[in-house]
């Protein structure tokens, strides 16, 4: 199996990073749970003090009005180690995973002669290692395209070894994805996927890239399906299947880099109390229940 | 409630009685008692200089016969020219050169003279005739269209079908024609219901022949055995027509309802249009030549139907031509039968020529007008050369005639008028049964002779891509045009933009359908031919979507007029409707210049502006509909966001299919995608 090639793979570079890029990479992390009956009051106080914030990088979907989507896809091991680790607690544990991010555009079905066409898919994936402590949270995260996960997912497992020689040419620090493949490594065991859990995102953002506040609403949780890249059919919902799971309320999530502005404080009164919330476990436990097999 | 108007028309007196006849019959207790010439009539009262009046006259009845051609008449000292003369009375021409007023007519005969009987001289009013003609046409015209338009949305695909079934048969299709013959009691009126027809797809042009021989058959003959419906009832049927137009609730209804109208229409045209030919008719000029007639001979009957062909023409069918004939008889005393049954026997052709009013001007017309033409001829000759055969049998099978017919003021020679009915009957009967085997023939002889005109070929261009894109930036640059005065009408409710966008949009139509059935069918069976081909196809959808969208700007005009309450100024739009109007104004003209620019230039269309701009009049066009709901409760609020968000979705509309359109073109422009396929072709 040959490695991918080192062009294909896109590793964060810290060292030249934009802000919002290092939001992305480390901030910490408070959920709420939010009623459904809350969550457009909700929604709409959050529009009055931030901006709504989309992605604009390479390959960023510029049409208006977009429905973001995002569908992540958790890897664990046949123990289901990272689960146990999660359960046991929410404050400290890591997870591996997949993100196909996408927007729909429902307004176009009435030209779209396909119904992929009212969806903008992003032709890569980001594979990412998430470390929680206690409110912190790392990532460690790089690019795929798509059409070469079939080299690095083979049989619907993780292959890191085909993460571990990415050539010539890589954007400096490698460290990261060496981190990524240690880690995979040093699991023992095989990785597949375990759940995969798909939501709408709404993202509000301030302009000095301290403070992101994401909305995500509509969480469901669906098993593996037999190979979850099909390259004809997007992880978009309506290729997921039947959920195993779902989720009422919408989770708010509050990540900062810099201190808490004081409306935020009357804002998420009504939201109660931060609560210690995973999709993955949530995810995991709708799919495998609570037993520590698959 | 129709039953209710027309029973209490019939049911309301005509007054049509007997009238200027009773003065023709003099009375007996003057002619006992007195034996002095004296003028008892003059008719019309009215005269024009130049016309012919009808002298009446008593005294003169014990003298000779031959002292009777002694009876002169004049006015004031001059004498006038005698046109014709029987016992009682005579017809003669008045100066051309008479001024109006009061004149006085005498008649003399030897030294008797009559005491003076005045008459007014009027100038012959040419204005009436005009309108007449010019309006009873138009409205002939319009009647076939409304009944044309009608008739299929009127007739379901069981009706269509009954009506093929039914007409393609050649004598049902005789009985059919003759029915509507009965009821129109014109051959014209007839033939713009067969036209009509034909236009819609409902008959085809053979049975609409064979029809139109029973309809000449059927007008003919219905006013002398019934009183069905007078073309004077024409009114009543467009009455009835826009009373069911009122009422109607569904589509169908209202069909059916224009379709009476339209039948109405045609009536009334016809009765409009007819005294539009009176003074041709009336000219002292056809006196002298009707009484020049009638010796019998093949010249005098060929005559005779020649004259039949025009009368027939100028009346719109052959029963008023018999009434016309009948007054002539009388008039003259110097036709009978024969002779009436002569000039009777042009009514086949004269009713086709007179269906040339009506025919050419719908759709297959021509084809129908030839048919009908040749068919006239035959019928024409056949009659005329069986003149003889059908006089005999007529005398031989009529012993006498109980009553006359209704039409004109007069009484008419009763014994003569069943005579020549039944013989003049006789003959279209026999002249449709003869030619209905033939009509399929004549019709397939006449495509052969005539055939339909082919288009040229464009080949001979040489380039039809080149012709076709020409062509299209042509219509785009025209839709442009339009589409940059739209605005004002959507938004200040001004017509002149209205009618300045309209008639780019019918002139981008016109062009745009030319391309459609000419460069189009010639473009290459290339994949560059293909994408142009659709791109072609998806400019008519955005043409037809920029129609409508015009029409709803105008029924948005309409109804802030209606709302204004006839205060004169129209209120303008709320500002936020009118910020939505002109953002999704300017969203479909940026589009149709980007559009515009591809197509000439071949820059590669940008996809992701005409998502941008799809999704933008998408959103543009919910926020109208969200604002309908929490906007003012009131009815005028409501009605007037109504209009407004009409216009807003044939807006987004048009951006559908101006984002069509630009998908086609951006299969045009990408080069990448020929080469894939001219590849894989070689």
């Amino acid at each position: 199996m040959s490695a991918p090639a080192p062009a294909d793979f896109k590793v964060f570079d810290p060292t030249s990073a934009s802000a919002d890029e290092r939001m992305t990479r480390e901030r910490s992390e408070t959920k709420y749970l939010i009623a459904p009956e809350d969550t457009a009051a909700l929604i709409r106080q959050l529009a009055l003090h931030l901006p709504a914030h989309r992605f604009n990088g390479d390959g960023a979907n510029r049409l208006p009005d977009p429905l973001h989507f995002v569908t992540t896809v958790y890897f664990d091991t046949d123990s289901r180690a990272h689960y146990r680790a999660a359960a046991n607690d929410l404050q400290h544990n890591v997870k591996l995973r997949a993100k196909e991010y996408y927007d729909l555009h429902p307004s176009l079905a009435e030209v779209a002669t396909d119904p992929r066409q009212i969806a903008r898919i992003q032709p890569w994936v980001w594979f990412e290692l998430k470390r929680r402590e206690g409110s912190r949270t790392r990532k460690r995260r790089f690019r795929v395209p798509k059409q070469r996960l079939p080299e690095i997912f083979v049989a619907g497992q993780l292959v890191p070894e085909a993460l571990a020689q990415p050539g010539e040419g890589l954007e400096a620090d490698s460290n990261e994805l060496r981190e990524i493949v240690r880690y995979c490594e040093s699991l023992g065991e095989t990785l597949s996927v375990s759940c995969i859990v798909n939501y709408r995102r709404l993202s509000f953002q301030d302009h000095a890239c301290g403070l992101r506040i994401t909305v995500d609403q509509g969480l469901s949780f669906f098993a593996p399906p037999p190979n979850p890249w099909s390259f004809e059919h997007p992880l978009v919902r309506s290729s997921l299947g039947v959920p195993s799971g779902a989720l009422r309320e919408a989770v708010l999530e509050v990540k900062r880099r810099a201190a808490s502005p004081a409306w935020l404080a009357q804002v998420l009164a009504r939201a109660g109390a931060p609560l210690p919330f995973s999709k993955f476990v949530a995810g995991s436990r709708a799919v495998h229940g609570e037993s520590s097999e698959r | 409630m129709t039953v209710l108007v027309i029973a209490l028309y019939f049911a309301l007196p005509d007054g049509d009685s007997s009238g200027p006849l009773s003065k023709l019959q003099p009375d007996q207790e003057v002619q006992a008692e007195s034996r002095k010439l004296d003028v008892v009539d003059v008719s019309p009262a009215d005269a024009n200089p130049g016309s012919a009046i009808t002298v009446t006259y008593v005294g003169a009845e014990e003298v000779g016969a031959e002292e009777a051609q002694q009876v002169l008449v004049f006015v004031g000292k001059e004498e006038l020219s005698v046109l014709a003369r029987r016992k009682g009375s005579l017809v003669a021409r008045l100066p051309s050169d008479l001024s109006e007023g009061r004149v006085k007519i005498r008649v003399s005969s030897g030294d008797d003279r009559s005491k003076p009987y005045d008459i007014r001289i009027e100038q012959t009013n040419w204005r009436r005739p005009f309108r007449s003609l010019l309006g009873g046409l138009a409205l002939l015209l319009f009647g076939i269209g409304v009944f044309a338009r009608a008739a299929p949305e009127a007739a379901g695909r069981q009706s269509a079908h009954g009506l093929a079934r039914l007409a393609g048969r050649g004598p049902t299709a005789l009985v059919l024609g003759a029915a509507i013959g009965a009821l129109a009691q014109s051959t014209t009126a007839a033939a713009g219901l067969l036209a009509g027809l034909v236009s819609s797809s409902l008959l085809a042009i053979g049975p609409a022949a064979s029809a139109f021989l029973g309809a000449q058959l059927g007008a003919a003959t219905a006013p002398l055995v019934t009183g069905l419906i007078d073309p004077r009832e024409g009114l009543l049927i467009i009455a009835v027509g826009v009373l069911w137009l009122a009422f109607a609730y569904d589509r169908r209804a209202r069909a059916l309802a224009r379709l009476v109208l339209g039948a109405g229409l045609i009536a009334f045209g016809l009765q409009t249009l007819r005294p539009g030919f009176e003074p041709f008719v009336q000219h002292p000029t056809l006196l002298s030549l009707v009484a020049g007639l009638g010796g019998g001979g093949p010249g005098d009957v060929a005559l005779c139907a020649l004259l039949g062909v025009v009368l027939v023409a100028l009346l719109q069918g052959p029963a008023p031509v018999v009434v016309l004939v009948l007054m002539l008889a009388q008039t003259t005393a110097q036709w009978e039968l024969r002779t009436a049954l002569g000039v009777l026997a042009g009514a086949g052709l004269g009713s086709a020529v007179g269906a040339l009013l009506t025919t050419p001007v719908v759709r297959r017309g021509r084809r129908l007008a030839q048919l009908y033409l040749v068919l006239g001829v035959f019928g024409t000759l056949f009659a005329a050369i069986t003149v003889e055969v059908w006089a005999s049998v007529a005398d031989r099978i009529v012993p006498g005639i109980p009553h006359g017919s209704r039409w004109g003021h007069q009484t008419l020679l009763p014994n003569l008028g069943l005579h020549l009915g039944v013989a003049f009957a006789l003959s279209q009967l026999a002249s449709a049964l003869l030619l209905l085997p033939f009509v399929s023939s004549i019709q397939r002889a006449l495509e052969r002779i005539f055939p339909d005109p082919v288009r040229p070929e464009l080949t001979t261009i040489g380039d039809a891509l080149g012709v076709l894109r020409a062509g299209l930036a042509q219509v785009f640059s025209t839709e442009r045009e339009g589409l940059r005065r739209l605005s004002e009408l959507a938004l200040d409710g001004s017509r002149d933009a209205g009618r300045f966008t309209e008639h780019r949009l019918v002139d981008a139509h016109t062009r745009l359908e030319e391309l459609l059935s000419g460069p189009v069918l010639w473009l290459p069976e290339t994949p560059e031919g293909r994408a142009l081909s659709r791109v072609a196809f998806s400019s008519l959808g955005m043409l037809r979507s920029l129609e409508a969208l015009e029409r709803q700007a105008e029924r948005l005009t309409d109804s802030r007029l209606a709302l204004a309450g006839g205060e004169g100024e129209i209120a303008p739009l709320p500002a936020e409707d009118s910020q939505v109007i002109s953002e999704m104004h300017e969203l479909i003209e940026s589009g149709l210049t980007d559009v515009s620019v591809s197509l000439e230039s071949r820059a590669l269309v940008d996809r992701e502006a005409a998502l941008s701009r799809e999704i933008r009049l998408n959103g543009l066009e919910a926020r109208i509909r969200s604002a309908l709901q929490s906007g003012p409760r009131n009815s005028v609020a409501v009605q007037r966001r109504l209009r407004v968000l009409e216009l807003v979705d044939a807006y987004e509309a048009s951006g559908n299919q101006l984002y069509r359109l630009t998908e086609a073109l951006a299969e045009w422009c990408e080069p990448a995608s020929f080469t894939r396929s001219a590849a894989s072709m070689a």
